[in-house]
């Protein structure tokens, strides 16, 4: 192997000066056509000018790939071909083989029991395995005097949805009375777990009466009851709570023992006896806001890194909730790949811009530095640290963040912090350098900036 | 090259999106202008795709590493604040794309010597007279298979991209000097491996980028 390039003479020199650029082999013009003939009889120039020419792409290629791309980007999916169909089908198959396979030793012993039941002509039957008590005349749903309740397991070969009216007993002795204005349906108990959606109305839950679940509390099905609310799911698993909707307003008491509240896979409180909680959703936002009464002192319990890759966090910045696009692009930055540098970099933009946390966005930029040392988004990431370093009043650092930017927008930030630093001829000759560069983005301001440090 | 080809081709509103700026164009994007994202589109097709071939993606698959590169070119446009150079950031798309693509095409390689016993195919041997552009193009394309991944990039992106050293060391993520050495190195291998190929002689085996000092 001969010696390496030696790129312009002056350079072994002075280690410092700029390294010149080698001769290339074929003189390019713009975006890469060739300007100019190779030398006659290399070889190599006539390999890669015939290389440059044929491998250029052509319009109808061009057209192509736009077309497939906005196919792809469409929302409709029934023109993403037959992959997501599959896959769909194939995901639909084998869960119900999962729920068959799940339910057939629970149901057995049900089934040998009631034998009148166990007939299959009995799964078209109206929803009557829940036993249901008729509103009381004069009683407003009060159940005093009433028949005692059946069982929902009594029937348990009609899992379907049933409306509530008056009180209900779940197969797992959870019992739930519905005011007389209430609305609300018991869903098939598919796992130990009775489950309500209330639409609206008052709702006692008494789960003083059942047994206790011996499954790790930390689950969010685990809980002997689920209770479904506006947009929030109320999990408890012993003890009296109480709560109360309209539909998008919903408030939770309890009464005894405690409970876990979630908005999706998201834990948004756990609140414990004598605590009253309430939610009311923002308009215009997308994943609602709880918040506790002034007062309440249920536990606030932050919110765990689920990745969530699609949701727009930004919704939640553009409709003033910071913390909230911050706790979202969190979640985001928990996974990996160019989501979570993005992800990243926007809490650092957040905190940077718009909450005035600059040491929380310069711990977010030390994050994406630790995790992504050479990301997609490294450059995005230096110019902010540089921009973040000068409002922290440390223009020293700024310029050494500054140096190993690439050209362009590097030389702007170097020139900004030569002249936050006072070195005014330095950074003149900086801004003039940057501004002689066509592809500036940056030139008002700097042409601004250089009229500022004009002798 | 050909998006300006297509700008001289296209209607009258199509050549007027396309003298507007990178900026404009993103911002226009960004606020859901389909003409904008168009306008980007076949501003930096040609680029990408010339660049995915030089990175070794098969013909067959431009069409589809180009629809990967710009189904993220437009996902992530709203978080690109327009710091760096968008081409900058495209190329970056691209290396990566080509990378994935080498590695689909290992894998379909192996799935099919396994499967039907196939031998893969003789390498290029063209005849060293009478060469048109596409034999000299298959030679271009067999003595930058034979360079390592660090290499070929270099050579590329400085010999047939026409980048700046500093460019490309921003894109390669090493030192400019660095840059110089794998340009060097390149240039010998390309040269070697050309000559082997015209002359018949067995070309070196496939060199890699030496680690950074």
């Amino acid at each position: 192997m001969s010696r390496p390039i030696e790129p312009g003479s002056g350079a072994a020199a002075d280690p410092r000066a700029p390294i010149a650029s080698p001769p290339r082999l074929i003189e390019l013009g713009d975006a890469g056509a060739v300007a100019a003939a190779p030398v006659a009889g290399d070889p190599v120039a006539a390999v890669l000018v015939a290389a440059n020419r044929l491998w250029r792409a052509d319009a109808a290629e061009e057209a192509r790939v736009w077309h497939a791309l906005q196919r792809r980007r469409s929302p409709d999916r029934a023109r993403r071909g037959w992959r997501p169909g599959a896959i769909a089908l194939a995901a639909v198959a084998i869960a119900l083989l999962v729920v068959v396979a799940v339910r057939r030793p629970v149901r057995s012993p049900e089934i040998a029991v009631g034998p009148a039941r166990a007939k299959p002509a009995a799964l078209s039957g109206p929803p009557a395995a829940i036993a249901r008590e008729p509103p009381a005349a004069g009683g407003g749903g009060d159940v005093t005097g009433a028949p005692a309740p059946a069982r929902a397991s009594e029937g348990a070969l009609a899992p379907l949805p049933a409306p509530i009216l008056g009180e209900v007993v779940a197969a797992n002795g959870v019992r739930a009375r519905l005011s007389r204005q209430g609305v609300a349906t018991l869903l098939p108990d598919t796992s130990g777990q009775a489950a309500i959606v209330l639409a609206r109305g008052q709702l006692d839950v008494d789960m003083t009466s059942a047994p206790t679940t011996t499954m790790p509390p930390a689950e969010p099905h685990a809980e002997a009851i689920s209770v479904r609310a506006s947009s929030v799911r109320i999990l408890g698993d012993g003890g009296r709570f109480h709560v109360d909707t309209d539909g998008t307003r919903v408030g939770v008491t309890v009464q005894s023992g405690a409970v876990r509240i979630y908005s999706s896979r998201r834990l948004l409180a756990r609140v414990v006896a004598g605590q009253h909680w309430t939610f009311t959703p923002r308009a215009g936002a997308l994943a609602h806001a709880p918040a506790l009464e002034p007062g309440a002192s249920a536990e606030r319990v932050p919110a765990p890194a689920a990745p969530a890759p699609e949701v727009d966090c930004l919704v939640h910045a553009r409709t003033g909730a910071t913390d909230r696009a911050i706790a979202c692009f969190q979640a985001q930055a928990a996974a990996s790949g160019l989501s979570a540098e993005v992800a990243l970099l926007e809490i650092a933009r957040l905190r940077r811009d718009v909450s005035g946390d600059l040491g929380g966005a310069e711990r977010a930029l030390d994050e994406y530095r630790r995790r992504f040392p050479r990301g997609t988004l490294s450059v995005e990431a230096g110019i902010a640290r540089v921009e973040l370093l000068l409002r922290l009043g440390r223009p020293n650092d700024a310029l050494v963040e500054a140096r190993p930017l690439p050209e362009g927008e590097g030389e702007f930030w170097r020139a900004v912090c030569l002249a936050k630093l006072g070195r005014r001829d330095e950074a003149r000759a900086a801004f003039d350098g940057y501004l002689a560069r066509p592809d500036t983005t940056r030139r008002r301001e700097a042409q601004r900036r250089r009229a500022e440090l004009a002798p | 090259m050909a998006p300006i080809a297509a700008a001289r081709t296209a209607p009258p509103t199509a050549r007027a999106v396309l003298r507007v700026t990178d900026r404009d164009l993103i911002a226009a994007c960004v606020g859901g202008d389909r003409e904008a994202a168009r306008a980007l589109h076949e501003r930096y097709y040609g680029i990408a795709s010339a660049f995915l071939r030089k990175l070794g993606t098969r013909h067959g698959e431009i069409e589809d590493a180009c629809q990967e590169v710009f189904l993220r070119f437009f996902r992530y446009l709203p978080s690109f604040r327009g710091e760096a150079e968008l081409k900058t950031w495209l190329y970056r798309l691209c290396i990566t794309e080509a990378r994935s693509a080498r590695r689909r095409r290992r894998i379909s390689q192996v799935l099919e010597v396994l499967l039907s016993q196939r031998r893969a195919e003789a390498s290029d041997q063209v005849p060293a007279a009478g060469r048109t552009d596409a034999t000299l193009a298959r030679l271009c394309s067999a003595a930058l298979d034979r360079m390592g991944e660090g290499l070929r990039l270099v050579f590329v992106l400085y010999e047939m991209e026409g980048l700046s050293g500093k460019q490309i060391a921003e894109i390669a993520r090493c030192p400019e000097a660095t840059v110089w050495r794998r340009l060097h190195d390149a240039r010998s291998l390309f040269r070697a491996a050309l000559d082997a190929d015209t002359s018949g002689v067995t070309p070196p085996a496939r060199e890699q980028a030496r680690p950074d000092p």
